[in-house]
């Protein structure tokens, strides 16, 4: 290569790092993090998924293709437990993602109209959300612990402790109870701005058309929060199939065991040292969740979108005028 | 429940009824003050007849758009009223009104594409209709359309509705088409099953006896329970038709949407959602929504300000096209007084929540009652020259000075009293509408430090209470009003003897120029160079500095005068108009 | 094009491969080590070692590390211990020690040791743990460092039931040296029992334990109607671990089978003991005459017991001392020597649940054994001495074997449990041999490398889903599928 072309790639480069050196120098310990602890273990998952792999044991290791992904159709214990678990996930989820919406977008209704008072209010809805599921645990594990001296039990103390944590069904509410509580300020005010945003001109157009407040709520409101309400709605959806937190942390200790959503039985199966030569078959069951929990979510997307009009009233506009 | 607002009326005396009668709109005594003590409408009073397209213009901040709101419902009335068709509607919902809004900002629904949006208000509303028997009513017509058309006929529109996917409009819309019949008849009609057209006669008296089957159980039914109709089947009750509540059918919906999507050329952007369109095509939308609702009165916000100049001045006249058409009063609120000037019947001039005038554009033009109205309607404005008025002299500057003859002096004296006169009484009782008479004449004065600043009533809560205990303690506004309305008087008495200031206003078009000849002679002519010269196509507008004073002045453009040229100034003192200096208002012209 | 193209081929060259459904479908025993003998051993020797001129071995400033799975009182008395021998040994051997807890204990150290990152030289913890740790080649055996040190071993020194499981079934391989035993145990109000029994005397079968119980419920119910006889922590996994297994033990039942490893539930007999075990202790809660309350957790039985609202408390061994404190507080005016002398006193669960009695399984307590074992990452020659002299120095010491004794576990050595001076001592006399009447009868769960599978997804499973039904309907139902869920594991490792 010639001196000129040397020294033109020399300046291109300087330049190159000139104009974008700053930015880079911003993102890349995030980049760089970002790919060792997420790109790298992701792929490094899917190559173990396809192979029988303990690591106790690493000269076993036997490359099977996708045998470890069809173990999840057939009929054994490890089908078994994770589409129950994925089941009673799902039932949970329809409940909780819908309370989880609406509740922050009424409460978010409500504080628009700015009571006397609103901000304190606010402040109290968001602050739930700061704090770590493990102390949400804590509270709810003392609050409506299976015990006497739990306090609700030891409010009405009864013979009969009110067994919140063990019944399924109790439980499920306490989960459901401590969910709301501790999420609801995120979607809260991101509900909160994206109704603040709503044009005021379009409420009053509506009200001269003759729109009472619940029309208005579905024909104005509605429409103009679509953006943030798929958001919302993507964002509960994801952590909520991922549910792990809450069941671990609200759980009396005779149900340690059991497994009620994906997350848990691949984290408790993970963390087993007895089953460690399952874990090719583990990584792939994780694998799959996760092209479930993607599924979900295009199907979410997909439906959230813009759509286009037809023309469908073209056409009748122009049979008329004949 | 209907509240009868009539009732109401009588117990409200101060309430003009000869107004109310005489007009289809009449707003009185209007006045709008917010929670926090500001004021920003006072005593707002217009009679609008049918028809008739008024505009309120005024500077931002005026409080015309708030004046509209309120005749709409979207703001509160302080006191005064609104009638329309001599009903008061203050507390009326916006949706009673009989009124239609076009906002600034078009406001359309952006889920919706143009057909749903101008079918909106069809859709969520319930319309009076009379009630009618249908099985009575559409099952005659059908009998009828099988008596007097002909069966072949019948049969190819039949056939034709067979194959659904081909025909372009819906099966309902295509047989009230080809047949001429309505739309609850097509209903009966395509209850007619037809399954061998071959053996069509049989079918179609078999039908025709099922329908007259039907006639005759619905009148026995009807004389069971006593219910009667009349010749159109409407229902009959203590001599008049009943009315029912219902919602329009979706034909009924189509059929209106596209009517006005005819008028308003809007129909290839009836699939189209809000954010595909253009300026004006929205614009045309709003007008749409408005024009479907068949009220008798239009409010409009500022509709055109969003607009480009070009398009502006085509839907002006579209606007003014479509006024004349539906035949709808109109209200329109702008601060473009070339709007007010072109499309309006009535102009009312508004400045800081008072109205300054009301009249035609040609009276407020020519004849403006203050020098607010005369600096804001005109473009370019008015120029306006101080002068010093002495017993009928006045002079402005060595060229521009002249005598009044003796009618104006004493038409002079005669305002001077007057206005002395009035300033006393309100003086001797000096309440709130003193204040704000004061305040009304302050609003169009030209003078900044007297910038409206008075201190309102902000009465914060434990203010307010404090003031209860203490009572001694008056109010404080109003003393800021009381100094001035003083000084006020003293200038008047001043300037009813002696000689006192006053303001000439002389419009740019009667500014005579010529260019200056070196061999002609100029007596007391004004002699400058012009500072700008602007072409404006039809029209050449010259700016020059005399005195101090930016002057401009509109002439033909082929004089063909530059900057470098030197420019000679007549102003003909027949056109002038001279203002008071101390009110504003206008003396003669 | 092309890009979709390569990757259409990928995934098919994929799918070829995946050819087995069934990857995991080894033959049973699992994947690591071969029963019974070594061929191919996984640790190493290296270094000499010196002796002095009697033939003891000189060891200078070697410094071993040991994880245990003790926590709390009984950590604090190991520590003891350890500083007493630390002492003993100075500028030959220093001992550190740190615990991790039992419910992690496995996954944790095993991570430790096969990635050679922190880990521990010796590890004491669970004898049920240690087979998988054999199998997946984490421990060495100590046969060749006794050898060396010409240490006499052999597990007939030691308590004959467990030691016999010490090999973890790798014939003549010394893997684990066993040190002691728990399970739970009783502690009883001595003052309430007297009012109900001649002499004080205990009950000797279940039916005498039962009419004692209700008999004095029927008593102190007249004054104090929050009294239950039976004070039992249902909320713990030693309630699982302990109660249930030695239900199970005493109704006869086998935990799994030991050549397959595979549970074998369902077969009749089997079935028939499970049930019995069920509602052996259904009869505590769901009886027309109930003893105890189900679901109480350690809070509400340790206050019943010390507010004198039960007769017998089921606790364990090492929370002596918080008994005899929790006690104290709520009868201010008692000294701790009282306490201990006159007003509490130990039982054991014996005969407890056994339906029939003539049985010879009816005497058996099932628990916990701990053991020492040695870390394969473990080469030092003077290391492996210095562990071998401490295993050593803990098993035979007894001074040793009364501290430990005192914190709760009852020793399996026969050097300490023969030796009298251990017999003499107050907490041993009083209470240990109270609370283990016979250590031969005392079983564990024995060497399967699935015990993670088939006990705590196994076998106290079953307990924690049928224990909460008050009759045996669903028993044999819920059993199979359990059964089934735990053998599909099991042919999957």
């Amino acid at each position: 290569m010639s001196e000129a072309v040397i020294n033109r790639k020399k300046d291109r480069r300087k330049e190159i790092l000139k104009r974008y050196g700053l930015a880079i120098g911003f993102v890349s310990p995030f980049v760089l993090v970002f790919i060792i602890f997420t790109v790298i273990p992701l792929i490094m998952g899917f190559v173990i998924s396809l192979c029988k792999y303990n690591p106790y044991d690493l000269e076993s290791t036997t490359f099977i293709g996708f045998s470890n992904y069809l173990m999840l159709f057939g009929n054994n214990v490890l089908a078994r437990t994770f589409w129950q678990a994925l089941g009673k996930t799902l039932i949970f989820d329809v409940v909780a993602v819908p309370c989880l919406i609406i509740i922050p977008l009424g409460l978010a209704y409500l504080i628009n109209m700015k009571p006397p008072g609103y901000k304190i209010f606010r402040a109290i809805i968001y602050l739930p959300s700061v704090i770590s599921i493990t102390i949400v645990g804590v509270l709810f594990g003392a609050i409506f612990s299976d015990s006497e001296l739990g306090l609700i039990n030891a409010w009405f103390s009864s013979e009969n402790p009110i067994p919140f944590l063990s019944d399924p069904v109790l439980r499920w509410t306490v989960i459901l109870l401590a969910s709301i509580w501790w999420q609801t300020g995120t979607n809260f005010i991101i509900l909160s701005a994206a109704l603040r945003n709503v044009p005021k001109s379009l409420y009053e157009a509506c009200e001269m058309d003759g729109g009472s407040r619940l029309e208005l709520f579905i024909h104005v409101t509605l429409p103009n929060i679509k953006g943030s309400l798929g958001i919302v709605l993507f964002n509960t959806l994801i952590g909520y199939l991922n549910l792990y937190g809450q069941p671990t942390v609200l759980n009396s200790a005779i149900n340690r065991n059991n497994i009620e959503s994906p997350m848990m039985l691949i984290q408790q199966w993970l963390n087993s040292f007895e089953r460690s030569s399952l874990t090719g078959l583990i990584s792939a069951t994780a694998i799959f969740f996760g092209l479930i929990v993607m599924l979900f979510t295009f199907i979410e997307r997909y439906l959230m979108k813009d759509r286009k009009g037809g023309s469908k009233y073209e056409i009748q506009y122009k049979a008329y005028e004949a | 429940m209907e509240i009868n607002f009539n009732e109401q009326l009588n117990e409200y005396n101060e309430f003009d009824e000869k107004r109310i009668k005489n007009s289809f709109v009449s707003i009185q005594d209007l006045e709008k003050i917010y929670p926090n003590g500001v004021k920003a409408v006072y005593d707002f009073n217009l009679d609008i007849k049918h028809n008739e397209f008024i505009v309120i213009v005024g500077p931002s901040g005026c409080g015309k758009t708030t004046t509209l709101r309120m005749i709409a419902g979207l703001e509160d009335i302080s006191s005064g009223g609104v009638f329309v068709d001599e009903e008061l509607i203050n507390y009326k919902p916006s949706k009673d009104r009989k009124m239609a809004m076009v906002f600034q900002s078009y406001a359309l629904y952006p889920q919706m594409n143009v057909f749903d949006n101008i079918a909106f208000p069809l859709k969520i509303n319930k319309f009076p209709k009379v009630k009618i028997d249908e099985i009575l009513k559409y099952n005659n017509e059908i009998l009828e359309l099988f008596k007097n058309s002909e069966i072949s006929k019948i049969i190819q529109v039949l056939q034709e509705i067979q194959n659904k996917k081909a025909l372009k409009l819906s099966q309902n819309e295509h047989l009230m088409m080809r047949l001429k019949i309505s739309e609850g008849a097509s209903n009966v009609l395509l209850e007619m099953n037809i399954k061998d057209f071959n053996n069509f006669n049989n079918e179609v008296e078999a039908f025709k006896n099922k329908l007259s089957n039907e006639i005759l159980n619905e009148k026995k039914y009807l004389e069971n329970n006593n219910l009667k109709v009349n010749e159109q089947y409407e229902f009959i009750e203590n001599g008049e038709k009943v009315i029912v509540y219902d919602k329009l059918t979706k034909n009924e919906i189509k059929q209106k949407v596209f009517e006005a999507a005819k008028i308003l050329d809007l129909g290839p952007y009836l699939d189209r959602l809000p954010k595909e369109l253009s300026g004006g095509q929205m614009q045309r939308v709003a007008l749409g929504r408005a024009i479907v609702k068949n009220v008798p009165i239009f409010l409009m916000d500022e509709p055109l300000s969003n607009l480009d100049a070009k398009l502006r001045l085509s839907m002006r006249s579209e606007i003014v096209k479509l006024h004349n058409k539906i035949k709808a009063t109109t209200i329109y609120v702008t601060h473009d007084q070339t709007e007010a000037m072109t499309m309006a019947d009535r102009i009312v001039v508004m400045s800081k929540g008072f109205i300054q005038q009301i009249g035609s554009p040609e009276e407020v033009y020519n004849h403006p009652k203050n020098l607010f109205v005369a600096k804001f309607i005109g473009s370019p404005s008015i120029n306006v020259i101080e002068a010093e008025y002495d017993n009928g002299n006045i002079f402005a500057t060595n060229e521009i000075n002249f005598k009044l003859n003796e009618k104006f002096i004493s038409e002079h004296n005669e305002f001077y009293d007057n206005k002395i006169k009035i300033f006393e009484e309100k003086l001797e009782n000096f309440n709130t509408e003193s204040i704000e008479f004061i305040r009304k004449i302050l609003s169009c004065v030209i003078n900044e430090t007297n910038v409206m600043n008075f201190p309102t009533k902000k009465h914060k809560h434990f203010k307010r209470i404090r003031n209860l205990i203490n009572r001694n303690k008056s109010v404080e506004v109003g003393i800021e009003e009381k100094i001035e309305a003083n000084r006020l008087l003293e200038s008047l008495k001043d300037a009813r003897n002696n000689a006192h200031k006053v303001y000439l206003g002389i419009r740019p078009e009667n500014v005579k120029v010529e260019k200056f000849n070196q061999n002609k002679e100029y007596n007391n002519a004004i002699i400058v160079k012009p500072t700008v010269c602007e072409l404006l196509g039809a029209d050449y507008l010259i700016h020059f500095d005399y005195e101090g004073n930016d002057f401009v002045l509109k002439t033909d453009p082929k004089c063909d005068i530059k900057t470098s040229d030197l420019i000679v100034i007549n102003f003909s003192y027949e056109d002038m108009l001279i203002f008071d200096s101390i009110t504003g208002d206008i003396i003669y012209e | 094009m092309k890009k979709r193209t390569i990757l259409i081929c990928g995934l098919l060259a994929l799918t070829l491969a995946s050819c087995d459904t069934n990857p995991y479908d080894d033959p049973i025993g699992g994947g690591g080590g071969n029963n019974g003998s070594i061929t191919d051993p996984w640790w190493t020797t290296e270094g000499e070692l010196a002796f002095d001129g009697d033939g003891n071995v000189v060891l200078d400033e070697v410094d071993i590390h040991i994880t245990t799975v003790v926590n709390g009182d009984d950590y604090a008395k190991f520590q003891d211990i350890v500083s007493d021998f630390n002492r003993e040994y100075r500028g030959q051997i220093n001992v550190t020690t740190d615990t991790v807890n039992q419910v992690g204990f496995e996954q944790a150290v095993a991570n430790r040791i096969n990635q050679n990152s922190n880990a521990p030289d010796l590890i004491m913890s669970h004898q049920k743990g240690h087979k998988s740790f054999a199998n997946s080649k984490l421990i060495q055996p100590f046969n060749e460092i006794f050898d060396e040190l010409n240490i006499d071993f052999s597990y007939d020194n030691f308590a004959s039931n467990i030691s016999s499981y010490a090999n973890l079934d790798y014939e003549d391989y010394y893997f684990d040296v066993p040190i002691d035993a728990q399970s739970m145990v009783i502690y009883y109000n001595k003052d309430i029992l007297k009012k109900y029994s001649e002499d004080g005397s205990l009950p000797t079968n279940r039916e005498e334990f039962f009419a004692l119980c209700r008999e004095a419920q029927e008593g102190e119910r007249k004054t104090n109607k929050s009294f239950n006889a039976v004070a039992l922590n249902t909320e713990e996994e030693f309630f699982f671990w302990y109660i249930w297994g030695t239900a199970l033990a005493q109704n006869g039942a086998t935990f799994y089978n030991p050549e397959t490893y595979k549970v074998e539930w369902t077969e009749p007999n089997n079935l028939q003991a499970f049930k019995n075990a069920l509602n052996s202790i259904r009869e505590f809660f769901y009886s027309d005459e109930p003893i105890s309350i189900y679901g109480q957790n350690l809070d509400s039985t340790n206050n019943a017991f010390f507010n004198d609202n039960a007769l017998f408390l089921f606790s364990l061994p090492w929370s002596a001392d918080t008994i005899f404190l929790g006690y104290g507080q709520n009868h201010s005016g008692l000294s701790e020597s009282q306490i201990k002398e006159e007003k509490i006193g130990a039982f054991n669960t014996s005969r407890m649940f056994a339906l029939d009695q003539s049985s010879p399984n009816a005497t058996k307590i099932y628990g916990d054994s701990h053991a020492f074992a040695l870390s394969k990452t473990v080469t030092d020659i003077n290391k492996k001495a210095a562990c071998a002299i401490f295993v050593n120095y803990f098993t035979n010491n007894v001074d040793v074997g009364i501290d430990w004794a005192e914190a709760g576990h009852i020793s399996v050595s026969n050097a300490i449990s023969s030796n009298k001076e251990y017999q003499d001592s107050f907490f041993v006399d009083n209470y240990i041999n109270n609370f283990y009447p016979n250590i031969n009868d005392f079983v564990t769960a024995g060497n399967t490398p699935y015990f993670d599978v088939t006990f705590d997804d196994g076998v106290y499973a079953i307990a924690n889903t049928l224990l909460r039904e008050e009759t045996d309907r669903k028993d044999a139902s819920t059993i199979a599928s359990i059964q089934t869920d735990v053998n599909d594991l099991i042919d999957m490792l």
